[in-house]
């Protein structure tokens, strides 16, 4: 090609050019360096703090061993309290789990199955409290199940119904995790042949006998997968759980204060322990969800028969969509009347220096420029975040998505998935612990440092949905892009990428919605800064509950209309 | 005895769709009846009516003269095997077939006696252990067949049951499933597209269109006898040849058409009526016009070659009649004699296998409209 030739015109050479470069791009020697770039990007920015963490356990066991189990003055007390958190994380969890099966399973299936007036609505209801920031939802949980402003107002109690501690934990945790059981079947059930389920009636098994025995095990993967997603949401999370705990301290909360008091032995290996339960979760999950037998062969066809009668699912379906009501969507947007009730004063005793317009706009210490400030924070991070992620996430995904070697592509898809089951303040503190002064003392907690947490945990947010796009994306146009000549370069920029944009959006949205709500790693990788969500937390904890409700509607209005957007973009998707 | 009857059914979809018209016929014990149509001719929804999936609008089915009306899918005993087949992935082989017995609460040694009468019968027993996606499409049939005989159906639905099969195993799947069906003495009735199929496995044939039963007769009588003048359009290929009933008599009539006198059967049409004679392309008989041949005998039209195509086993011979209508004849592709363009021909046109209808009133494309 003569770039020198004048006849050309500007816009012939600057494609050529372009042409010229992609071609250099796609050569073998470039692509390979390209992938072990990538792969690299995600060892430093997300297995890379964990393996860090692993590693100075085992090297400064000494010390650990030294505070953790012998500390001169509290003995092994420290050990203690963390076997107390654990234990009380894992019996939270589990609870959790359970009523995320009940409440989750049912939903997804009337989402799947059923069509009605408002199904759209619905839908986007379930998904909310993945999208809400978990400070704000609990913190509006705890309005409505733990003030006299709620749900004691029916009985008009004095006092809440439900105090902090576990049981409000509980319930905080269902509302934000059962959409990840909800989510994880309800593409699996819709997709289900229904032939299956027909040639099960016609061979004289009753609607329940099928559900069991046919849809159930079909989805079992996916149930599992959602179970656990669950499972080490509830584990790990830390923004609700520091408004709804109380003086019971889950382990992401101790966490959290023993960082505050700087305790980093502890603090790691406690990080640590909650690291390996995590993992070792995933693993087993991964490993052994195929071989998971449903147990129950036996029928009991008369007794699920009954079962399957109209009155019995009627029941079934009306008591799931009551629990999702009263334990996920109203409390969880509480927050909204609460903020109407305290507008221009107290509801209880009129004082105006009690109501939000007082504490966020005139009182002295000027509340609405902290929570602007935050807002931007939060917005600067988020962009930032998501902007890094989608450039580092989208080779990643074309990467594996297009991997041949099945074994190594199930080992990355699953080393992918780690930052989405590990408690993030965990994975914060490990980012603290790897880049900061304990470590490579590169940053200091503060911007920096909360961003480059904020891209590592959200990565699996971004990589995963990229992933299913590019394995949706036909080879055979990318195939026939290079028949004409194309390189692998310009066939992936002119063909493969214009299917790719509504699943990047997608993952895009995703990101910044993850990013602009996190609690847990922020509060351990923030300096003075504050985002919107620890600011909650902030106000929580100084007891200016109108004000917290402030920020608290405006980070439910903002998650709202991200998942609106959200779900424009796949469902244009679902037409293509 | 499993027979079937279905009175005055009629099944309306939302508020006019009629998928199904006033269906009224009876299947016998034991008889292989198969369904064919255009699609949408209602050949599906009669089976979904049959199977219990969706409720007659008007009407009744009776199995063994008990009413259908309020039986549920799962209390109608009857067997279906699916395009796909089905077969459910999670569970292997003999869980599969062992499905039915066992949500119907039978006992551990009638299950395993049935199951494995069952696998058997269709030579699966070997493969009882494996799991649906290590096997191939006709172990999924044999697998879909041994399902419902293990729940001991008395009726067979098959919804283009051999559908997804190559066509060579499908050929020999007719013969197989045809067996299967006679050995267990079971009712079939089998949705097919494909009129070979149904010709070849059937005892009789339903042919439907626009939701209503056009012929129900033997696959011969479809062929040599069709009774209505879209059986002889859609079964087979046939042209229509436009004449007048110049004889007044049953049975044997003759026709003009252009200058010609055929001889034909007919159903009792008058004498003067304008009427279409039905003949099969593959039972036309072309001669070349001898050079000296002026005189046309009966039974034979005389026309112009158009073209000769080659088709494989068959050659398809395009003759403009001197009526100026064209046909289409399927002659052997061995046949001795080569037409070329132009050439002048005698078409034979056999008494025995054409048949003559009344010409329909809103003319023969609406009359064959699908």
């Amino acid at each position: 090609m003569d770039l020198d030739d004048p006849k050309l015109d500007v816009e012939v050479k600057l494609r050529r050019t372009l042409l010229a470069t992609e071609k250099w791009l796609s050569k073998k020697g470039v692509l390979s360096a390209g992938k072990v770039f990538t792969v690299g990007i995600f060892i430093l920015l997300v297995l890379g703090p964990i393996l860090y963490l692993l590693l100075q356990i085992i090297i400064s066991w000494k010390d650990i061993n030294a505070t953790v189990f012998n500390d001169p003055i509290l003995g092994n007390e420290a050990f203690l309290m963390m076997l107390n958190s654990i234990g009380l994380s894992l019996k939270i969890a589990a609870i959790v789990t359970v009523f995320d099966i009940i409440i989750g399973v049912p939903i997804a299936w009337i989402l799947a199955r059923y069509n009605f007036r408002g199904k759209n609505i619905l839908d986007t209801l379930v998904d909310m409290p993945m999208a809400v920031p978990t400070s704000a939802l609990g913190f509006s949980i705890y309005l409505f199940w733990g003030t006299n402003n709620g749900i004691s107002r029916i009985f008009n109690s004095e006092v809440g119904l439900v105090s902090q501690g576990t049981l409000l934990i509980i319930l905080a945790h269902v509302a934000f995790t059962f959409p990840y059981v909800t989510r994880s079947i309800r593409g699996i059930i819709a997709d289900m042949d229904l032939n299956l389920e027909k040639a099960g009636r016609t061979l004289g098994a009753s609607p329940f006998t099928i559900a069991r025995m046919i849809s159930l095990p079909l989805v079992k993967e996916g149930l599992l997968a959602g179970t656990v997603l669950a499972f080490t949401r509830s584990l790990g999370e830390t923004g609700a759980t520091l408004i709804v705990s109380g003086v019971y301290q889950t382990a992401p909360v101790v966490i959290v204060s023993w960082m505050k008091g700087l305790k980093i032995p502890t603090t790691a290996f406690l990080a640590f322990i909650l690291i390996i339960i995590s993992l070792s979760l995933l693993t087993f999950v991964r490993l052994f969800a195929r071989k998971v037998g449903l147990p129950w062969s036996k029928v009991f066809p008369k007794f699920e028969r009954k079962l399957s009668s109209k009155p019995v699912t009627r029941t079934r379906d009306g008591l799931s969509l009551f629990l999702f009501s009263a334990v996920v969507f109203i409390p969880a947007l509480f927050v909204i009347v609460f903020l109407f009730q305290w507008w221009g004063g107290s509801p209880f005793s009129g004082d105006p220096q009690a109501g939000m317009i007082y504490q966020v706009f005139q009182a002295p210490d000027q509340k609405i420029t902290d929570i602007t400030n935050a807002l931007i924070t939060s917005v600067e991070i988020a962009l930032i975040v998501t902007v890094v992620n989608v450039i580092i996430a989208t080779p990643m995904a074309f990467f594996i998505s297009k991997m041949k070697n099945k074994k190594l592509k199930g080992f990355l898809d699953l080393l992918i998935d780690i930052p989405l089951i590990i408690p993030s303040s965990a994975l914060g503190f490990s980012i603290f612990f790897l880049w900061g002064s304990n470590g490579m003392h590169i940053l200091s907690p503060g911007f920096m440092m909360i961003i480059v947490a904020h891209v590592s945990f959200t990565y699996s947010y971004c990589v995963r949905p990229l992933i299913g796009s590019f394995d949706a994306i036909p080879t055979m146009y990318d195939e026939a892009a290079t028949a004409f000549g194309a390189s692998k370069f310009t066939a992936f920029r002119k063909v493969t990428f214009p299917f790719l944009k509504s699943g990047l959006i997608a993952a895009a949205i995703m990101t910044f919605t993850r990013s602009m709500s996190e609690t847990g790693a922020t509060i351990i990788c923030m300096g003075v800064e504050r985002t919107i969500p620890v600011l909650l937390v902030d106000f929580f904890e100084a007891s200016t509950f109108p004000a917290a409700a402030f920020a608290a509607t405006i980070l439910i209005v903002i998650s709202f209309l991200l998942l609106l957007l959200l779900r424009v973009f796949t469902r244009g998707k679902k037409n293509e | 005895m499993s027979d079937i009857r279905f009175q005055h059914v009629t099944k309306i979809f939302g508020r006019k769709v009629e998928a199904v018209k006033d269906l009224s016929f009876v299947i016998n014990d034991g008889e292989y009846v198969s369904l064919i149509g255009p699609s949408g001719c209602g050949k599906t929804t009669t089976l979904r009516l049959l199977a219990g999936t969706i409720l007659p609008t008007k009407g009744q089915i009776f199995f063994d003269d008990k009413p259908m009306g309020n039986v549920r899918i799962q209390d109608r005993n009857i067997g279906f095997v699916f395009q796909h087949f089905a077969i459910f992935p999670h569970m292997n082989i003999w869980e599969n077939v062992a499905y039915s017995p066992t949500v119907r609460g039978r006992s551990k040694r009638e299950i395993e006696s049935l199951v494995e009468d069952a696998l058997k019968s269709v030579q699966m027993s070997e493969k009882a252990e494996l799991y649906p996606p290590s096997l191939s499409a006709p172990d999924w049939q044999k697998t879909a067949l041994a399902r419902v005989l293990a729940s001991e159906a008395r009726i067979l639905l098959l919804d283009e049951p051999l559908g997804a099969l190559d066509q060579k195993i499908r050929e020999e799947f007719q013969i197989f499933l045809r067996n299967l069906v006679k050995r267990e003495k079971l009712t079939a009735i089998h949705v097919t597209h494909d009129q070979a199929e149904a010709l070849t496995i059937s005892d009789r044939v339903a042919v439907m269109n626009k939701g209503e039963l056009i012929q129900l007769g033997s696959p011969s009588d479809l062929i040599y006898n069709p009774s209505h003048i879209f059986t002889s359009f859609f079964v087979g290929e046939s042209d229509f040849l436009e004449g007048v009933m110049i004889t007044d008599e049953e049975n044997e009539v003759e026709v003009k058409i252009g200058q010609s006198i055929i001889k034909t059967h007919n159903t009792g049409i008058p004498k003067g009526r304008r009427v279409a004679v039905a003949v099969r392309r593959e039972f036309f008989s072309l001669e070349k016009m001898p050079a000296d041949g002026k005189e046309i005998p009966n039974n034979y039209i005389s026309g112009t070659i158009i073209r000769d195509q080659f088709l494989g086993l068959l050659r398809r011979v395009s003759v403009l009649l001197e009526n100026q209508q064209i046909i289409e004849a399927k002659i052997h592709a061995k046949h001795p004699v080569h037409f070329n363009e132009n050439d002048l021909v005698k078409v034979r046109i056999d008494p025995a296998v054409s048949r003559c209808f009344a010409y329909p009133k809103e003319g023969i494309a609406k009359a064959l409209e699908m």
